[in-house]
């Protein structure tokens, strides 16, 4: 917190979260217009203008329904689950650099502390079904548990040729390392892997077999309902847009632009990346499971070896 | 105390329980979860100690995979036992690469023990580290490296022994 | 390499239908502020219909309930005070109830009341939100005096023996129709692509000979 009276800090932190929160939300809205406009639909506009009360009306509705927790389960585990994935998000929020000077903490080796974070957020998932104990969510949890294994070596072979291009762990110094072009534009193979890896690590579509409806009900979270059911669905969003805002960090040069640079560019870069996930979730279908893992292992696995191998003889070289 | 000091004892604290349940528990899903806990626990304890790197690290490795590869683990044998269904046949090839590895641990040990300690200053920066990796302790991290071979080798032999049957 | 390029080009054809639908969206109808025209012979709810003098049709004779494969209606008869006339037969319908939650919608009362009582009318929303407010007592079912309720099915049902050979009838057009067959007077060009989907076939060559007619 770096010398910063500690009331201003705690007032950072409680907007900082309110915005992510909110973003969250509405992110659920904009899932379902956007999933309705491309299917050719109007999607929810009934609650107030546009349908943006919806999200509102949603949680309310989620609060007032029955509890209901099937005999079977582990009562521990099913309880504290539903919490994991939000804390996952909460904490990395807090490493988020969203502007020049809006940035809660700045640790030295904050990128490491991300995936360390996104690590155990997975754990929210395949607990999520193991303490489930029905067939559904149990299929559910491994998926997840192999999916994020498999998925979090691309994305971290990605984030290293980034870190090697910035010469910091720091998110910041990242983000100032692109202050003149984008590593979108001189990584794109990095790029590119860290975009699939970071659609798998959020179990959205087309990667979304942990959830997959068609055949698993309703994957790691069959068994969950009312509020717990809605820590899930909060988490699955406020994950999306998390993920956008790395993005954004890592790739797109955070708020630096063209024109003023300033917290508004790392939103509408990171808004786009929102928009981005449900545009993709609504124009592939689902991967099978062995594609996925093919994919990961012998594609974007080697690719983003020899991409840092790349990238580090040009940096000694070049 | 200071506040750091309390931090620190709390989280030696939930360590120490971590371990107690991986002892005592009798359920296998949580003994994993205790694992985690002392896992995350001596994580935040490093980064107390100014090791933030190492901290991180341990994250990452050890709760991000390890563990998750231990509840696979206990997810696809669900309550049977691992070991009564393991054929042993095979078990003067799985020794003698034990063996190796011991030998190559020890040999760590041997090595590590005679150097200076960490000089990795006060802030204990990752590129410290880095450095100190390839140059001082090399050797030790090569060999650390084989060790971890090593164990792959021996994971492949014992599923490939397993498969053919 | 044309993989990926199939990748993008979905991205662009839903990307395309977004955009579009934001805009103007062409096919949804909203439903409780815009309500779809209804086919000619769509059968809901059941309505009774009463003399042009204001007179209940019905007679209480019972064919409906007895035909009613799902008993989906009571009727309880009554002798017909003769200074102060409900029905115009000897008795009336004291009681007349018709179950909506039970009906099955399948028009065999329509077809063996003697008197043209009961027609199904376009009357679709039956949700409530208790099963004591889907029965409908007298008050509900017969229509107001003076309001013809809608009748082109009832006409188009009836057998051709039936009709002794004159011409089918429509007694009275559906009122939607009517307005669209005014509407159409001015918009020639719209009114022939509706034209399809509002009549069967024949139907509105009928309405353009009896209006010469008069
Ligand atoms: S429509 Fe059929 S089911 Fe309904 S009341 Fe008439 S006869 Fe009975
Ligand atoms: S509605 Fe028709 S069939 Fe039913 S009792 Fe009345 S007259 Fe008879």
């Amino acid at each position: 917190m770096s010398g910063q009276p500690l009331l201003i800090f705690a007032a950072k932190a409680v907007g900082i979260l309110a915005v992510v929160l909110t973003a969250a939300t509405y992110a659920t809205w904009a899932e379902r217009r956007v999933a309705a406009w491309i299917q050719d639909r109007i999607g929810p506009n009934k609650t107030g203008p546009f349908g943006l009360l919806q999200p509102i009306a949603d949680v309310l509705k989620l609060f007032f329904k029955e509890e209901i927790v099937p005999a079977p389960v582990d009562p521990v585990l099913h309880f504290i689950t539903p919490g994991i994935i939000m804390v996952g998000v909460i904490a990395a929020t807090a490493l988020i650099p969203f502007a020049e000077n809006l940035t809660l903490a700045d640790p030295p080796v904050g990128v490491l502390l991300l995936l360390g974070i996104s690590a155990l957020s997975g754990y929210s998932v395949i607990l999520a079904g193991m303490a489930s104990r029905t067939k559904y969510s149990l299929f559910g949890s491994l998926r997840a548990a192999a999916q994020v294994i498999s998925y979090e070596i691309p994305m971290a072979l990605a984030i290293a040729s980034v870190v090697l291009m910035a010469g910091s762990l720091s998110l910041v110094d990242i983000v100032k390392a692109q202050s003149h072009l984008p590593f979108a534009i001189t990584q794109p193979v990095a790029f590119i892997i860290y975009l699939i890896a970071v659609f798998a690590e959020t179990n959205r579509a087309p990667f979304d077999l942990p959830e997959a409806e068609s055949e698993l009900v309703g994957g790691y979270h069959t068994e969950y309902s009312s509020m717990r059911f809605a820590w899930f669905f909060a988490g699955e969003y406020a994950h999306v847009v998390i993920a956008s805002a790395l993005i954004t960090t890592f790739f797109l040069g955070g708020w630096y632009g063209p024109g003023p640079d300033g917290v508004w560019w790392f939103a509408i870069k990171t808004l786009f990346f929102v928009y981005f996930f449900l545009w993709v979730r609504w124009t592939y279908p689902r991967t099978r499971y062995d594609q996925l893992m093919k994919f990961a292992w012998k594609v974007l696995i080697p690719l983003g070896l020899l991409n840092i191998l790349i990238t580090a003889l040009i940096k000694i070289w070049g | 105390m200071t506040l750091t000091a309390v931090i620190f004892t709390i989280f030696a604290l939930l360590g120490l329980w971590g371990a107690l349940v991986v002892l005592f528990a009798k359920r296998p899903v949580y003994n994993a979860l205790g694992l985690l806990l002392n896992f995350v626990s001596l994580a935040a304890m490093y980064i107390m100690l100014n090791a933030p790197f190492l901290g991180v690290i341990q994250i990452i490795v050890y709760s991000g995979a390890i563990v998750v590869f231990f509840l696979f683990v206990i997810m696809i044998l669900n309550l049977r036992d691992p070991l009564t269904d393991m054929d042993l046949s095979f078990k003067g090839l799985a020794a003698f690469i034990m063996m190796i590895a011991t030998l190559s641990l020890l040999g760590v040990y041997l090595y590590v023990i005679k150097l200076p300690s960490w000089k990795l200053g006060p802030e204990g920066s990752p590129a410290r580290l880095g450095e100190l990796l390839l140059t001082d302790y090399l050797i030790p991290f090569e060999l650390a490296s084989l060790l971890l071979l090593v164990a792959i080798v021996i994971a492949v032999v014992i599923g490939k022994k397993g498969e053919e049957q | 390499m044309k993989g990926i390029f199939a990748l993008f080009k979905g991205l662009w054809i839903t990307l395309k239908h977004n955009v579009k639908n934001v805009a103007h969206n062409t096919f949804t109808v909203q439903y409780p502020d815009e309500k779809r025209d209804l086919p000619p012979r769509a059968r809901w709810a059941l309505r009774l219909q009463r003399h042009e003098d204001g007179l209940e049709r019905c007679i209480a004779c019972q064919l409906c309930a007895a035909i009613c494969p799902s008993e989906a209606i009571y009727i309880e008869g009554g002798e017909n005070p003769l200074d102060n006339p409900v029905s115009k037969g000897e008795r009336y319908a004291a009681v007349w109830m018709w179950d909506a939650a039970r009906c099955i919608y399948c028009g065999f009362c329509v077809e063996a009341c003697p008197d043209e009582v009961i027609v199904m009318s376009d009357v679709y929303e039956l949700a409530t939100d208790s099963r004591e407010k889907l029965i409908w007592d007298k008050d509900r079912l017969f229509v107001p005096p003076g309001v013809q309720p809608r009748q082109a099915w009832l006409g188009y049902y009836r057998r051709a023996e039936d009709l002794d050979g004159k011409p089918l009838e429509f007694p009275a057009r559906l009122h939607e129709k009517e307005m669209e067959y005014a509407r159409a007077k001015e918009e020639p060009k719209k009114f022939e692509e509706k034209k399809e989907f509002m009549f069967l076939e024949g139907e509105y060559e009928e309405l353009i000979k009896k209006e010469n007619r008069t």
